[in-house]
């Protein structure tokens, strides 16, 4: 009953399909019925979508499926188009049926708001990043789809695309193909659309050309928040003799798909608009690599001569006997496929464990994909966080400890330790720790400080001394610091790169002292109006006359605010807009009873204005103190504020530290609390710090996991 | 419809194969010419030279024997290993494919080995046969 009510809603859902082009969604819902009931995905499995190729079947993916099932941790669905195989990726009743197919599986789901994978082979990752851009009864598609693993995807077009081809396959085969199924028509956008072409047609490559005008627009980027994960067939010819084996070269791709189109989601959707920058989510790649013989492939030719003629043996022959690197190599310039090199493809395509038709049969692609599929499953299941107490930096998977770097316990000195910093690439988390030396001086000093990091791929911890009293991630897996005399430097915490310099300009007048947030490369910046000393800015004179700077990622500088007194930053952070960078910041301006914060600053996208937020609603009279800011999954801007009425006695609390977020230009209450530190782990659970204790919260229930706590991070949003 | 039944049997394959092969096909078609020359015979001559070239341990030689395209760094151990190789091509068994490429019967003897029948492929390359694989008959 559960079943045929389902069905049914895939039809009514179809229905309010909203596309871009207007397709009438009529004519839509007439063709997008599932041969099989979709089924409510069982528990807490994950929904995974598999999209076969074109003219391919869901019966081809059978193999990511079976290992998938056995993994027990997903539902697995397959998305069949293979009755519209004259249409392209991007027409209705493709990627509007698929976005239908994907919306009511998510709608099914027990976890909500629910998400669905997706594995599209060849032009079903194309369908995917289509069907992403559509609404279903009004809710949004894209992000719906939490991560897609792409097999061999023409992202920019395929050699075999094109019109020429089809039309000698029709007058070849007749009007129907083996499976008596009609041939595409070579007029069709299926055939079409598949052309080699560039995303940009200022900078045309080779055979390429600007993508057709009726190919729905180049296909656009999922979502940021989904992740992308694609696996490059490579194959290679190793040429043979009575067995000896004489040399080996590669066919720079999956003999359909060339190398840089299966792995060119990058740089293949739709160029930004005017002022905007291109936005999408994390995106890794993997290439599998497997070898064939001549003597194989000659094989291979001899019996497909004895069906189709002898031809397709001699062409074979000849390109045994005629290509090497260099011939490959002139082809992948030229862009261009001559006969013999299109011969040997054809073969190597029929006979080569990971070409483009055998790659999803193929056992390295099968575990490369179940095994990154795994990994987005862990990040749902056990999300990652880390914080910073007196033991040391520690990253938490779920509710459990992964990893710890121990932080040097100081003692009567005093220790210092900073906020756990994600790099942006989500694998690293570092944080500033000090390193006692009791030199009679006081606490430990800043210029002895170290970067503790942990890879959370690896486990593998290390120590770099940074003398600085702040981090912040640039871009990737690179950091960034100013150390204690005011040089600035980088570090890739990818490998064993070493600290390198990092020019950063200031005002006339002003001297970086540390960094306080980033976004997109843009740093915000702590200025004083004083070079530090040979004993380093720690060691100076009270003064504390500065500023606030924005550097934008090309070096611009912007004075945000300067100040008589900046006793410290209270909080900030950078948020990754369409439009540009932003930050929110709180300081405290001066001292006397009490410490007193200033306004709580949102800087526009272009880091040259600031804006004063409306914290009129946790002022309540008295001063709003910044804990922490940070971006949720969904986009927003979130914080925990406070407010207190300084007296003599230290200050009377207005409004205990709560979570806060910002609508607008003000601030709206979320949870009144009392919490310091807050993060959103996943739709069920969030790490909160309550007097210095954490909890892991999963519906509802708190467990302490640790005390003391510092600050809390999550790493940027997968 | 035997064409038919004959078409399926390569039905594993992915479309992009059929589209592959029609280009082939076509190719083929445009270059094959009504006057197009016949394939040249392999002489006993130019049999003999290529077993002796193959099997000569020169790098040059087997380049030349092989038909090995400039591109292609022959491995180094590959002259060795073919020097080992005692070639025997049967011209009698010589048929064409086309005018560029033909298969020929013959021996293969490794060592001091027993003789083993062979399916050689050859192409014409700047007017003269050179071997391009060496299999078992199938």
């Amino acid at each position: 009953m559960r079943q045929a009510a389902m069905t049914v809603a895939v039809l009514v859902a179809t229905a309010a399909l909203v596309h871009p082009a207007a397709v009438a969604a009529a004519a839509v819902e007439a063709k997008c019925h599932s041969p099989q009931p979709i089924a409510a995905p069982p528990g807490a499995k994950h929904p995974v979508v598999l999209v076969h190729g074109w003219m391919g079947k869901p019966g081809s993916m059978d193999a990511i499926r079976e290992a998938l099932e056995k993994g027990g941790r997903a539902s697995v669905y397959a998305f069949d188009y293979h009755a519209y195989r004259n249409n392209w990726a991007a027409d209705a009743v493709i990627a509007d049926c698929l976005a239908v197919f994907i919306d009511t599986i998510a709608q099914a789901s027990q976890r909500q708001p629910g998400k669905v994978f997706v594995v599209g082979h060849s032009m079903g990752g194309l369908a995917t990043r289509y069907a992403s851009q559509l609404s279903v009864q009004g809710r949004p598609v894209g992000p719906r789809i939490a991560g897609l693993v792409t097999l061999d995807t023409p992202h920019l077009g395929s050699y075999w695309g094109g019109t020429g081809y089809a039309h000698l396959l029709t007058s070849i085969l007749g009007p129907h193909s083996w499976d008596e199924a009609p041939l595409p028509d070579p007029s069709k956008d299926g055939v079409v659309c598949l052309a080699h072409h560039d995303a940009t047609a200022s900078a045309p490559r080779g055979d390429s050309a600007a993508f057709p005008s009726q190919c729905g627009g180049l296909p656009p980027y999922l979502p940021q928040t989904a992740a992308v994960f694609q696996v490059s067939g490579q194959v290679y010819v190793e040429r043979k003799f009575w067995g000896i084996s004489l040399y080996r070269y590669s066919l720079d791709g999956d003999s359909v798909v060339d190398t840089s189109s299966e792995l060119g989601y990058i740089g293949s959707g739709p160029p930004p608009a005017n002022g905007t920058k291109v936005r999408y989510g994390p995106v890794e790649m993997t290439q599998v690599e497997c070898t064939d013989n001549t003597d194989k492939i000659i094989d291979a030719a001899s019996t497909l001569a004895g069906a189709l003629g002898k031809q397709i043996l001699s062409l074979t022959i000849k390109a045994v006997s005629l290509i090497g690197d260099n011939m490959i190599m002139d082809n992948v310039l030229s862009g261009t496929v001559g006969p013999a090199y299109a011969a040997l493809l054809a073969v190597a395509n029929f006979v080569t464990g990971c070409s483009h038709s055998k790659i999803t049969g193929d056992v390295q692609t099968v575990k490369a994909t179940t095994e990154k599929l795994t990994s987005w499953f862990d990040a749902i299941d056990n999300p990652m966080f880390a914080y910073t107490n007196p033991d040391g930096l520690t990253v938490v998977r779920g509710t459990k400890t992964a990893y710890r770097s121990n932080g040097e316990d100081c003692g009567a000195l005093g220790n210092f330790y900073g906020d756990p910093v994600w790099t942006s690439d989500g694998r690293y988390v570092t944080s500033v720790w000090s390193k006692c030396e009791d030199d009679g001086l006081g606490p430990p000093h800043v210029d002895d400080n170290v970067l503790m990091t942990i890879d959370t791929r690896t486990g593998t911890k290390r120590q770099v001394t940074c003398g600085c009293p702040t981090v912040a991630a640039i871009e990737g897996s690179k950091v960034g610091w100013i150390d204690d005399r005011g040089r600035a430097y980088t570090l890739d915490l990818f490998g064993s790169n070493q600290p390198a310099a990092w020019p950063i300009r200031m005002p006339a007048g002003l001297y970086a002292r540390q960094v306080l947030a980033s976004a997109d490369a843009a740093i915000l910046v702590q200025a004083s109006s004083r070079a530090a000393g040979n004993d380093g800015f720690a060691a100076q004179p009270d003064d504390q006359a500065g500023a606030v700077v924005s550097v934008s990622a090309n070096g611009d500088v912007k004075v945000l605010q300067r100040y008589e007194q900046l006793v410290a930053a209270t909080a900030a952070g950078g948020i990754s807009t369409a439009s540009g960078p932003q930050f929110v910041f709180g300081t405290i301006d001066a001292m006397g009873d009490c410490g007193h914060p200033g306004p709580v600053w949102l800087t526009d996208q272009s880091g040259n204005q600031k804006l004063k937020t409306d914290t009129s609603a946790i002022a309540k009279g008295g001063e709003v103190f910044l804990t922490d800011v940070w971006v949720s999954p969904q986009g927003q801007i979130m914080a925990t504020l406070s407010s207190s009425i300084c007296n003599p006695s230290g200050g009377t609390s207005a409004t205990p530290a709560s979570l806060w977020r910002l609508d607008g230009q003000k601030w709206v209450s979320v949870d009144r609390g009392p919490l310091a530190y807050v993060r959103q782990l996943s739709d069920s659970d969030k790490a909160v710090v309550i007097s210095g204790d954490l909890y892991v919260e999963r519906n509802g229930k708190g467990t302490r996991i640790a005390r003391e706590v510092y600050a809390i991070a999550t790493p940027p949003p997968a | 419809m035997e064409r038919r039944k004959k078409v399926t049997l390569i039905a594993g394959g992915a479309v992009v194969l059929c589209a592959a092969l029609g280009l082939i096909i076509f190719l083929t078609v445009v270059k094959e010419q009504p006057d197009e020359p016949a394939a040249p015979p392999l002489t006993s001559a130019r049999a003999e030279q290529l077993g002796a070239d193959i099997s000569s341990g020169d790098t040059t030689r087997v380049r030349q024997a092989l038909a090995v395209p400039e591109g292609a760094k022959l491995d180094p151990a590959a002259p060795g290993a073919l020097a080992k190789l005692k070639i025997q091509l049967d011209t009698a068994s010589f048929r064409p494919i086309d005018a560029q490429t033909a298969t020929v019967s013959g021996t293969v003897s490794e060592a001091d080995g027993p003789s083993q029948p062979a399916r050689f492929t050859l192409v014409l390359a700047d007017g003269q046969w050179r071997l391009v694989s060496a299999g078992p008959p199938s």
